[in-house]
């Protein structure tokens, strides 16, 4: 019975994170370049157990076979999947009509990836994202250029464009926060595809499949909260009840 | 759990905050030289697994031309393309202004209407001299982005004081029509298309507050 406190504690963490994701998800449902994350959860490693019998074969190690303890979090799947482009007529809003990142500066000298072409001039022109980290370009004798200036007009500085990073199939980034990934030493290729100009991606969240997973976590946490009730019933029982006069 | 509720705290916020914008937007549809301005939703910084939610805060202008409208009064002027009038308040600052509906005082000075002088020289006011409405320069920043808003239509431009006007610079510049009016860049359709998503993304991040709420109340009741 204590075995089973155990893993239902465990499953109510993983729920916990899971709602955590979910809200995380839907207050972002309007974040322009936001990708949505789900939990992957597994169950843990099985140990095999043994007790010693005592009676007549005192010592005796016997195995009892395998157990799970409980299952834990896996990890997170970030969804690259593309969200809506919305025109917006600011001429520093760009998309990726494609695959592909922006390729951002950050501050301590790190690169960073962003599907987020949300970008604007700070105060000495430069080209930046909406936290002021400058974003990477290309010249046409493929020399890589970083900050790029722009003029009040909307234009940036002849032949320059933005370096779109792309990466192999199946790479999975770390996010950073504010839209942003990162990858580790890989450097990823660039890519030849176009930005485009006057458009902004929206959000990729999809809302109708976070209620649902809302729905699920509840009514999970439900249950295990239920059989958590019933355990302690059921020790409550032997511990107080048992052989009692 | 707390902080889960943090989370859709945050959306809660950031989508007050766009609807705030939206309102004032629909609310100045018809204030002369309205420029509206933009909420932004940005995913907040997360330290390896832990989520935190979003921010939204105005951080650019939309300083799109607004229409004309003819009005025939002498001293109504409306800049077609770039640039804004320039005037300064009662303690001698400098500030821009798309509106310009302008009068003469007694004093043969052109102000607004609520007598702050309108500059109508390079150098500084002109008190009493015959000016043509050609002749009254623009002024403008390098960049629009870095324009303070001080609320009532007016801008300010900054410390610096690095002002580009429109008598060096004609060709980035817009021109002045006398007798028109420039009317709000505000748009009633998207204002109102905005209006209904940011409701949505509201009542969305209350419910997985509420949904949170029940997770809550479900392991307080673990123990009766």
């Amino acid at each position: 019975m204590i075995k089973s406190f155990n893993t239902l504690n465990k499953s109510m963490n993983v729920l916990q994170k899971k709602q955590e994701t979910i809200s995380h998800n839907v207050a972002n449902v309007n974040t322009p370049g936001f990708k949505y994350q789900d939990v992957i959860q597994r169950t843990q490693e099985s140990h095999d157990l043994v007790n010693f019998t005592a009676g007549r074969e005192r010592n005796l190690r016997r195995p009892l076979g395998e157990w799970v303890f409980g299952n834990e979090i896996e990890g997170y799947h970030t969804s690259l999947q593309a969200g809506n482009f919305v025109k917006t007529d600011d001429p520093f809003d760009y998309v990726i009509a494609g695959e592909g990142f922006f390729t951002i500066q950050l501050p301590d000298g790190g690169t960073a990836y962003s599907r987020s072409g949300n970008f604007s001039l700070d105060q000495e022109n430069r080209l930046v994202t909406m936290e002021g980290y400058p974003v990477i370009g290309i010249t046409g004798g493929g020399q890589t250029i970083s900050p790029i200036y722009g003029d009040s007009q909307g234009n940036l500085e002849a032949n320059v464009n933005l370096l779109i990073t792309g990466f192999p199939e199946g790479t999975e980034l770390e996010r950073f926060g504010e839209t942003l990934f990162l990858n580790g030493e890989n450097q990823g290729f660039q890519v030849e595809t176009e930005a485009v100009k006057g458009y902004l991606e929206m959000s990729n969240v999809a809302i109708s499949d976070e209620m649902v997973k809302l729905i699920q976590v509840a009514r999970e946490f439900e249950a295990n909260q239920k059989a958590l009730m019933t355990s302690d019933e059921t020790l409550n029982k032997a511990v107080n009840e048992i052989g009692r006069v | 759990m707390n902080h889960i509720l943090g989370i859709g705290r945050s959306g809660l916020n950031a989508n007050q905050k766009k609807m705030d914008a939206v309102s004032d937007h629909i609310a100045n549809v018809s204030t002369e030289g309205y420029k509206k301005k933009e909420v932004q939703f940005r995913e907040l910084l997360s330290n390896e697994e832990q989520s935190v939610g979003v921010k939204s805060g105005v951080l650019k202008a939309d300083y799109t031309q607004g229409a004309l409208r003819a009005t025939g009064y002498q001293w109504d002027m409306a800049i077609e393309g770039q640039g804004f009038f320039a005037l300064t308040d009662e303690n001698g600052n400098v500030f821009f202004t798309r509106n310009g509906a302008f009068q003469l005082s007694n004093d043969g000075i052109l102000t607004d209407h609520e007598g702050n002088p309108l500059i109508t020289n390079v150098q500084g006011i002109i008190q009493g001299e015959d000016f043509s409405v050609e002749d009254i320069p623009l002024f403008s920043v390098d960049n629009l982005q870095s324009l303070i808003h001080l609320g009532k239509g007016r801008y300010f431009p900054g410390e610096d004081g690095n002002l580009i006007n429109s008598i060096e610079n004609p060709d980035a510049f817009g021109k002045i029509q006398a007798g028109f009016l420039e009317e709000s860049n505000a748009d009633l359709t998207t204002a109102f298309t905005e209006m209904i998503t940011t409701q949505r993304a509201y009542t969305l991040n209350s419910r997985t507050i509420q949904s949170t709420d029940d997770l809550m109340r479900l392991v307080n009741e673990m123990k009766r």
